[in-house]
């Protein structure tokens, strides 16, 4: 009987895939260049959403495959996790990686420092168009003394409130400064919607108190995190959480962000763009009615933290210059125009926005803060360092280690890594 | 007997609690389909008053190529499982009948390769793939699932062989049959449960088995189901519908699989009485 359905099933799974036609054993991995034509190929791995796939390979690649008739682009997408940084290095091991990778801002120092990427400081034209971009985002391309890429799209987080309860409460203004914004949570016992402890969601208010992660460059932790500022930092937070002005699932539930600042539970969150843009129209009305949106407030010159992707050549390319010619045109003003209709926020700064913020005003608060976001530390040390951090910050708001033995602790820790 | 009736009463109680504690979730997830666009994830009680509907059903398999994927993932879990059971079961029959030299040190070194781990193993394994030539192939995947089951298989089916009486070979050699008649006469038929085991094991295991294929196929149109289904989940915002209705049904091969194979499922004595005295 058993020996029946084995066989049964393997005939199924052989028909069915017959039924699909597809290459399996044919395909012998062609050399995709110099077949025919004289076309140059080259590929691109990105992590596009759904709809911004859409547009880059229904619009953008069309019309610079038209400009550039020589090139063809082949547009790979991959999901966006751990595992594809794992399957990059691996693949880069035997120089089987694509020609171009649309990368994870904070990815870039780490290939950078493995040597698996070409720096594009050293084409001659480089100098020239750095002028086009806002400067964090071309800053986060840098490694050492070499750019590694060119900053496709930006986004940062900005203050997210409740309609209703701004209000309420007679605010002329929103805050412009952490102190002003918790007076106010303080004062009407309020709620901030923080989603975790993690550097991305909570460093904006760390920095934003005050607090301090590394030194300028980047090379220690003992003096800045565990310094009298960013003690004093935590402690507010701290301070914030067992007060019940942050989520009580801030250590280890899920504060429903999203939902909990349109019903007002919430007076505010920190978002990025795709809060309004994954959204449908209807949708987009509706918030308007019960969100407003502003930078993010904060104590220094920073406001929120930079997020976003960068183009990068890898060096074991064989079509340097046309992979160098294709980010740099995906920097232009076009593509970039045609992908902001998605939210993807542009990095060059010559975009016309005035246009785009009067149909869509939510990005209003993200354009603004561009230029004055924060990078999170551009080390190829920085998967580890958020993972220190985030554990400390846990033990810390759970009363398991005071502030200042849980910073000084974490900073050690991040100064072994670190060390040369 | 009322002691008994108490006793079963508490067992009872038992198994239905652990019930829910398994089910709730799974019953979450179903009900998370029926709502639409959930970017976060939902609360009970929108939740609980959705109204079942297939609709995110039909958009995930509309979307991302998500239906290729899961013929791909039929093809290539469906020939892994194959392979690895079969060779396996050839592997676990000579390590049980034949003795050779550095036998038990060959088992060992079997068992070792179990204990690496995939993210170590990964870069040494795509270079001997490219050097093969197999990169963006579905042999080259076939190589690792297979290779890397028949270590599993191996191990769970030695141990079964070896319980399968010497005498019921003593028949097959009688009447003029070989080893390849005593394995198919013999350890085959009597080793279903296990067998049926096995391949439970090794389906559930290529059909989830995400890292090497991301790693090894190139092609979108090559792709299985394991990287559809991380499609879903976008870098910044998920629509939490969509994930958990393909996630629905890339499970139920798995659950047909184990329907088709429970019956056999670590069931034995099929040798009892086989031999005489």
């Amino acid at each position: 009987m058993l020996r029946f359905q084995l066989s049964l099933f393997v005939v199924t799974v052989f028909f069915i895939a017959g039924c699909t036609n597809q290459r399996i054993i044919e395909n012998n991995d062609p050399e995709p260049i110099l077949k025919e034509d004289s076309k140059e190929q080259i590929e691109i791995w990105h992590t596009y959403s759904d709809e911004e796939t859409r547009i880059f390979e229904n619009e953008v690649i069309p019309l610079f495959e038209e400009e550039f008739p020589d090139i063809e682009i082949k547009p790979v997408r991959q999901p966006h996790n751990e595992q594809l940084m794992s399957a990059l290095i691996s693949r880069a091991s035997v120089n089987r990686t694509p020609d171009i990778i649309r990368m994870d801002i904070t990815w870039l120092p780490k290939f950078a420092d493995l040597k698996l990427l070409y720096p594009v400081s050293d084409f001659d034209d480089f100098e020239e168009i750095k002028d086009r971009f806002y400067l964090p985002p071309l800053e986060s391309n840098r490694y050492e003394d070499s750019y590694y890429g060119l900053p496709l799209n930006t986004n940062t987080k900005a203050a997210i409130y409740n309609r209703d309860t701004v209000e309420r409460l007679g605010l002329k203004d929103l805050p412009d400064t952490m102190d002003e914004l918790l007076e106010i949570i303080e004062e009407h016992n309020l709620t901030l919607g923080i989603s975790d402890v993690s550097p991305w969601n909570s460093l904006p208010y760390f920095y934003g108190l005050g607090g301090k992660l590394l030194s300028p460059q980047f090379t220690q932790a003992s003096g800045y995190f565990d310094s009298e500022e960013s003690v004093a930092a935590v402690k507010k937070l701290v301070q914030l959480y067992n007060n019940g002005n942050l989520p009580q699932e801030l250590l280890g539930g899920y504060p429903a962000t999203w939902q909990n600042v349109r019903a007002g539970k919430y007076f505010m969150i920190d978002e990025g763009p795709w809060f309004y843009s994954v959204r449908t129209m209807y949708d987009i009305k509706l918030l308007k009615e019960q969100t407003i949106s502003a930078p993010f407030p904060s104590n220094t010159v920073y406001t929120s933290v930079l997020g976003g992707e960068n183009a990068v050549i890898t060096r074991g390319s064989a079509h340097r210059e046309a992979a160098w010619t294709f980010i740099k045109w995906m920097t232009t003003e076009t593509p970039q125009r045609l992908l902001l209709t998605a939210g993807v926020l542009p990095t060059n700064k010559n975009v016309e926005m005035a246009k785009i913020v009067k149909d869509y005003p939510f990005y209003e608060s993200y354009i603004k803060s561009i230029d004055k976001t924060f990078l999170r530390p551009p080390v190829p040390e920085w998967n580890e360092i958020n993972s220190i951090y985030t554990e400390y910050f846990i033990r810390i708001f759970s009363g398991k280690i005071s502030a200042e033995e849980g910073l000084k602790r974490a900073a050690e820790e991040i100064d072994k890594l670190l060390a040369p | 007997m009322k002691g008994n009736i108490f006793a079963k009463i508490i067992v009872y109680a038992f198994l239905i609690l652990g019930l829910v504690v398994f089910i709730t979730p799974f019953i979450y997830m179903v009900m998370t389909t029926f709502i639409g666009d959930a970017y976060s994830l939902p609360r009970p009680n929108e939740v609980f008053t959705a109204v079942p509907n297939l609709d995110n059903y039909e958009t995930v398999w509309n979307k991302n190529n998500f239906f290729r994927y899961f013929m791909n993932s039929l093809l290539v879990a469906g020939v892994a499982t194959v392979g690895s059971v079969f060779l396996g079961a050839l592997t676990a029959y000579s390590f049980v009948r034949f003795t050779f030299p550095g036998k038990e040190l060959l088992f060992r070194v079997f068992l070792f390769t179990m204990m690496i781990p995939l993210v170590l193993a990964i870069v040494p394994q795509f270079t001997v793939i490219k050097n093969l030539g197999l990169v963006n192939t579905y042999w080259g995947l076939w190589l690792l699932y297979i290779g890397g089951g028949v270590v599993g298989s191996t191990f769970f089916l030695r141990g079964f062989f070896e319980t399968v009486p010497k005498e019921l070979e003593e028949s097959i050699l009688m009447d003029g049959g070989g080893n390849w008649t005593i394995f198919r006469r013999i350890y085959l038929p009597l080793s279903k449960p296990a067998l049926g085991t096995m391949a439970i094991f090794a389906f559930s295991g290529t059909w989830d088995e995400y890292f090497v294929a991301l790693t090894i196929i190139k092609d979108e149109a090559m792709r299985t189901l394991p990287i559809a289904l991380m499609m879903f989940q976008g870098k910044y915002a998920s629509n939490w519908s969509w994930i958990f209705a393909a996630s629905i049904i890339a499970i139920l091969p798995v659950i047909i699989i184990y329907i088709v194979f429970q019956k056999k499922f670590v069931q034995s004595g099929h040798t009892d009485g086989a031999v005489k005295g």
